[in-house]
């Protein structure tokens, strides 16, 4: 170093860990020092508390029912993270960004954790976790019997499905040089579900049955788990979580090798 | 030169090395058991013809693509196991840059200053400032990249690149899209650098290369074809260069000095009974006694001028290019 970054004090990453803190900054700060925060927000305690308040405040509200169309109504949120990240990886390499970062001082896991990390946070807080409070709060001013313990794990279970779309588009991302498959093949998976409902026993293992009752049953995971009702599909939190699992390892051994 | 012997330098740890360096992809080898050595604190340039390997190296240097054999360092760090470390000790500008459209310049330099510092916060205020300046984008510091030209790309590429004041600057194509006063102000900033840092660029404007390079590479097919400093290249290993204009059976002087052992190459620029004979040679003492009386012998050649020309880089980079010179 030369004058003129006298007296700068250099950053010490190094590793994996190379670059993470001004990537990470920056991820969060597209949500946070955005307005993408409070948009999204909005958006979402409209979608679900709007839907859900004619249920909640009509005569004799069904407890069971409030809560199965609650965990339907974050499945649109699940759709809405595929299409938000589908530019995410596969974006940033076909304009070139992602080649510019990796010229400087970054590691390429660090690179992919900013993408995870922050948009994770930014998705499950937006969709997820402020629009349930506001719905959580209307179903206690309504009087509905609800347990704020299971309330919180029936939305981590939301969350989970979310994670799902999340990580298989990222996935996508450094698997494809096309915004095209990144999009369509989260979509076709999240609608194709339902056909395939079609193969005994095989729905209860998806994540559509998180959030959506099947097999005939009243109940979802989601509201199963906010009621403190029994399981009927416990596979698919299994499956949903191995799944996100694989597609961020698949993710990022994809990402180390990719070349630009 | 040999492009399978390594080249030396004179100096402690090389900005950069290379040896056997070499990139296929699929059935194409981009860049050929590339052995290259930038002397530390030089202006080098890298030229070749479009394809040659040149952009490919580059990637290679900063991990943006893998050696598929090989190896490379830069300051003695290995390219492939020290990237990150290596890509801390160098400032790149890409051929076409690239930023973050949504944010302004000084919001992308301020980014691309908090991979090397972490502070102070005014410091590095100061430095953002401080490039701005160099490039003379301070006015437009608050316009987010999306909205900047070609060439407004292309300095606040330069200012990223410097943000951290690197020993080695990697250039592709620096002054490409830029225009004449565009360049002349790169080509400014390239001497001024050289007292500071090794620069490495690439480049078609051979005329710059001339001006402001200590030392030059030319590629061929992924191989260095040539390599040394500017001097070296220009002595072209004791060719000479000889223009001769003349009337007459022009292939039947091409021939007959075709037949001269000291005589590398003849081009005709121009038809077979009136042109300009362009006429290497390799060995200039035996040229300046025997090759006007050879020409002068024909009676049917009418010559109206006769010149011995220095040959300069443009005439290295042809010869070497077509594959006439391997220097």
């Amino acid at each position: 170093m030369h004058s003129g970054v006298d007296g700068l004090q250099p950053s010490l990453e190094s590793g994996w860990r190379s670059g993470l803190s001004t990537l990470m900054e920056a991820g969060f700060g597209s949500w946070w020092r955005t307005k993408n925060w409070w948009i999204h927000s909005l958006i979402w305690i409209a979608v679900i508390n709007g839907s859900l308040a004619p249920a909640i405040w009509g005569e004799a509200p069904d407890d069971v029912s409030v809560f199965t169309i609650y965990g339907v109504m974050t499945m649109f949120a699940a759709i809405a993270v595929a299409i938000l990240m589908q530019d995410e990886i596969v974006g940033e390499k076909l304009n070139g960004t992602a080649a510019w970062v990796l010229t400087k001082p970054v590691s390429r896991t660090a690179f992919m954790v900013s993408k995870l990390v922050p948009n994770a946070v930014g998705v499950v807080a937006t969709m997820i976790a402020i629009p349930s409070a506001v719905f959580f709060v209307q179903v206690v001013l309504a009087g509905i019997d609800i347990s704020a313990g299971l309330f919180l794990l029936g939305a981590a279970v939301a969350a989970l499905n979310l994670m799902f779309y999340l990580t298989l588009t990222l996935m996508l991302g450094t698997l494809f040089n096309s915004a095209g498959p990144v999009i369509a093949i989260p979509l076709a998976f999240a609608f194709g579900q339902q056909l395939l409902g079609g193969i005994p026993g095989l729905i209860a293992f998806l994540p559509w049955a998180l959030v959506v009752p099947v097999d005939g049953s009243d109940t979802s995971v989601v509201s199963s788990v906010i009621t403190g009702e029994s399981i009927t599909t416990p596979g698919a939190i299994a499956v949903t979580a191995v799944s996100c699992v694989v597609f961020t390892i698949v993710a990022f051994r994809k990402w180390n090798r990719t070349e630009f | 030169m040999d492009s399978s012997q390594l080249p030396t330098s004179s100096g402690d740890v090389d900005a950069i090395r290379t040896s056997g360096l070499t990139k296929v992809y699929g059935d194409s080898v981009v860049v050929d058991a590339l052995n290259l050595v930038v002397p530390r604190n030089s202006v080098f340039g890298f030229l070749g013809p479009n394809g040659a390997g040149k952009t490919t190296t580059m990637k290679m240097l900063l991990g943006l693509a893998r050696p598929s054999s090989g190896s490379g360092s830069v300051y003695g760090m290995d390219i492939v196991a020290q990237s990150p470390a290596v890509r801390r000790r160098i400032g790149y500008l890409p051929q076409d840059p690239k930023f973050y459209g949504h944010m302004t310049a000084r919001e992308t330099l301020r980014f691309a200053a908090g991979f090397f510092f972490v502070g102070p916060e005014d410091g590095i205020e100061s430095r953002v400032s401080e490039m701005l300046e160099l490039v003379g984008l301070s006015e437009k510091d608050d316009r987010p990249v999306k909205t900047f030209s070609g060439g407004e790309m292309q300095r606040l590429g330069i200012a990223q690149a410097q943000i951290h004041k690197p020993d080695l600057l990697i250039l592709d194509e620096p002054a490409a899209a830029l225009d004449p006063l565009g360049r002349r102000d790169v080509l400014t900033i390239l001497e001024r650098l050289k007292e500071t840092s090794t620069v490495f660029y690439s480049t078609h404007i051979l005329d710059d290369v001339q001006r402001v390079s200590d030392a030059v590479c030319i590629l061929r097919d992924g191989k260095a074809a040539a390599q040394g400093s500017i001097a070296e290249l220009l002595t072209d290993n004791g060719r000479v260069l000889y223009e001769v204009e003349a009337h007459g059976d022009l292939d039947r002087a091409r021939d007959l000095l075709d037949a001269e052992p000291w005589v590398d190459e003849v081009v005709i620029d121009g038809d077979h009974t009136s042109g300009t004979l362009r006429i290497r040679v390799s060995d200039a003492d035996h040229a300046e006694l025997h090759l006007q009386r050879l020409l002068l012998a024909d009676d049917t050649l009418v010559i109206s001028e006769f010149k011995r020309r220095k040959p300069d880089l443009e005439d290295v980079f042809v010869s070497v290019v077509e594959g006439t010179t391997d220097a």
